[in-house]
């Protein structure tokens, strides 16, 4: 058994849709004393989670849409605290993947490849020195030099695979970049993230492709509706939940 | 015992802003730096469009104060340029900042950036624009015949602390943005009654003395006179005005970062 390297503790989490402020209703509100409806409305996301990762181990997470998946990781990343509930995490150096944190569509790709690069916490000749290699991951050449608005979309999501896939922080939470760009495209970008997997990480997949969950993780975690409905190696949960599938149609 | 606590968390934010602007440096110059790229390119004209903007202000007040009043201090142009600047530093940092947080929803949701530098960020592209503005003042002095003095120096004492008092006002405008959707025209018809009820047009004599108080609880007031007594006066700022001046923007600093550190994490479920 190795050390765990993330322990996720009772978690609880409820979005809250906070009604924006309306001056005219407000000031109604001052003379006319009357029941007006809640301005929050509460939605429950994650209820009750409680796992946890072994250090250098590979996790999918399955569930349906709404099932809280991307929350989840989002939690994991510290971009939004828990209601209740703590998480452990054994390094500093974590971060969620998505494609194109921000992209300024009026700066050239270079541009964004440093701006992008610096929100996600790598130092300024960090960059510097995986220029290159991002550069030619993406394959963009001398397109790099021009504003991301000429860009297609195959070729921003290259760009920005190529970016987050370079960060290699040591807990890597990937939300649904499995499979971008064409055929060619998705072969590499695999490639890279078995590379990135390899390298004694611990990697936390959210994908809905039942394949590369089977091909790429140990264990897989199935939740439904903020709850956790199994945790247990890939081969059990991925068939459990193909079962519940077929029944949910 | 509750003085006591109230420390602890004052040194507790300060300390954390300070982690935060030195993890974040980087990101804050570059995104200052591209932001202002952005700016540029969406116009023809790009950055003469700084110079430009303060000085076709400057012109309209003239027309209307010199020519259909028939009043006017001496030096007018200067004399209002010396507010108009500032005014402008102000209003469009604040204003900028109130969306700082909102208009970053895509960002924020992918990663954590500390609430705090992004109000910062606004300010600071405001902030490069006012050093042209200050420039154009310069060379305006120059123009006009008015002797340099090192008075001017003093512009940094000054400039530091309105600073201060921006990046204060700014910080809780910005965490108001986010739950208070009609801040913005709320905010763009005070700003113009604050603007009128500063003494950017007119001179504080002008003003009778018993109401002048009113006026000194304006802090554009002080900052006003304080850049005119530099660039124009040849005398010094108001230091006495400034300091309880610099005392409030640091009360609003504490204040605004209290907020946004406390629904640091929260406003992601929010918006």
């Amino acid at each position: 058994m190795g050390s765990p390297a993330i322990k996720v503790k009772n978690i609880s989490l409820k979005y809250k849709f906070v009604k924006s402020m309306n001056i005219k209703k407000e000031i109604i509100k001052l003379f006319i004393r009357r029941k007006t409806e809640k301005r929050i409305k509460e939605v429950g996301a994650l209820e009750n989670v409680n796992f946890e990762i072994e250090k250098g181990k590979t996790v999918g997470v399955i569930g349906v849409n709404g099932a809280g998946k991307t929350t989840l990781l989002k939690v994991i990343a510290k971009i939004i605290e828990p209601d209740s509930g703590e998480i452990e995490l054994h390094s500093d150096s974590v971060s969620l993947l998505t494609l194109g944190a921000g992209f300024q569509p009026e700066l050239s790709g270079l541009e964004n490849i440093y701006l992008n690069g610096l929100i996600l916490g790598l130092g300024k000749d960090k960059i510097n020195k995986k220029l290159k290699e991002i550069i030619g991951f993406s394959e963009l050449e001398e397109f790099i030099n021009y504003p991301i608005k000429t860009y297609s979309s195959g070729m921003r999501v290259r760009l920005a695979f190529s970016i987050a896939s370079h960060i290699e922080p040591d807990i890597l939470l990937l939300d649904e970049i499995l499979g971008v760009g064409d055929e060619y495209f998705k072969e590499k970008s695999q490639y890279r993230i078995k590379q990135l997997i390899k390298g004694n990480r611990t990697v936390l997949i959210v994908s809905h492709s039942m394949s590369s969950i089977s091909k790429l993780c140990d264990l897989t975690l199935w939740i439904n509706k903020g709850k956790v409905i199994e945790y247990d190696y890939t081969k059990n949960v991925v068939e459990k939940y193909r079962d519940y599938l077929r029944n949910y149609k | 015992m509750r003085i006591v606590m109230r420390r602890i968390i004052l040194v507790e934010v300060f300390k954390r802003i300070v982690n935060d602007l030195l993890k974040y440096r980087e990101y804050i110059l570059y995104a200052t730096k591209s932001e202002l790229k952005i700016q540029l390119s969406s116009t023809f004209l790009g950055y003469l469009w700084w110079i430009l903007d303060p000085l076709l202000y400057m012109l309209i007040y003239m027309l209307l104060v010199m020519l259909i009043f028939k009043r006017g201090e001496e030096n007018f142009p200067i004399f209002i340029f010396c507010a108009l600047i500032p005014w402008k530093w102000t209003v469009s940092s604040i204003v900028d900042s109130t969306s700082s947080i909102k208009s970053k929803v895509g960002v924020l949701e992918q990663v954590y950036i500390p609430k705090p530098v992004l109000p910062l960020i606004r300010v600071l592209v405001n902030t490069v624009k006012y050093f042209f503005g200050i420039v154009i003042l310069l060379i305006l002095i120059a123009a006009f015949k008015i002797p340099f003095s090192l008075h001017n120096i003093e512009f940094i004492v000054v400039f530091i602390i309105h600073f201060l008092f921006i990046f204060g006002l700014s910080l809780i405008l910005s965490h108001v943005g986010i739950f208070f959707k009609d801040i913005r025209n709320i905010l763009i018809f005070t700003v113009r009654l604050w603007f009128y009820l500063s003494p950017g047009l007119y001179s504080l004599e002008r003003i009778p003395q018993k109401f002048q108080f009113l006026w000194w609880m304006n802090p554009m007031t002080t900052f006003f006179l304080s850049y005119r007594n530099i660039f124009l006066y040849d005398t010094f700022p108001l230091y006495k005005q400034l300091l309880p001046w610099a005392l409030f923007s640091i009360i609003l600093i504490f204040i605004g970062l209290k907020y946004l550190y406390k629904f640091d994490k929260q406003y992601m479920k929010v918006i």
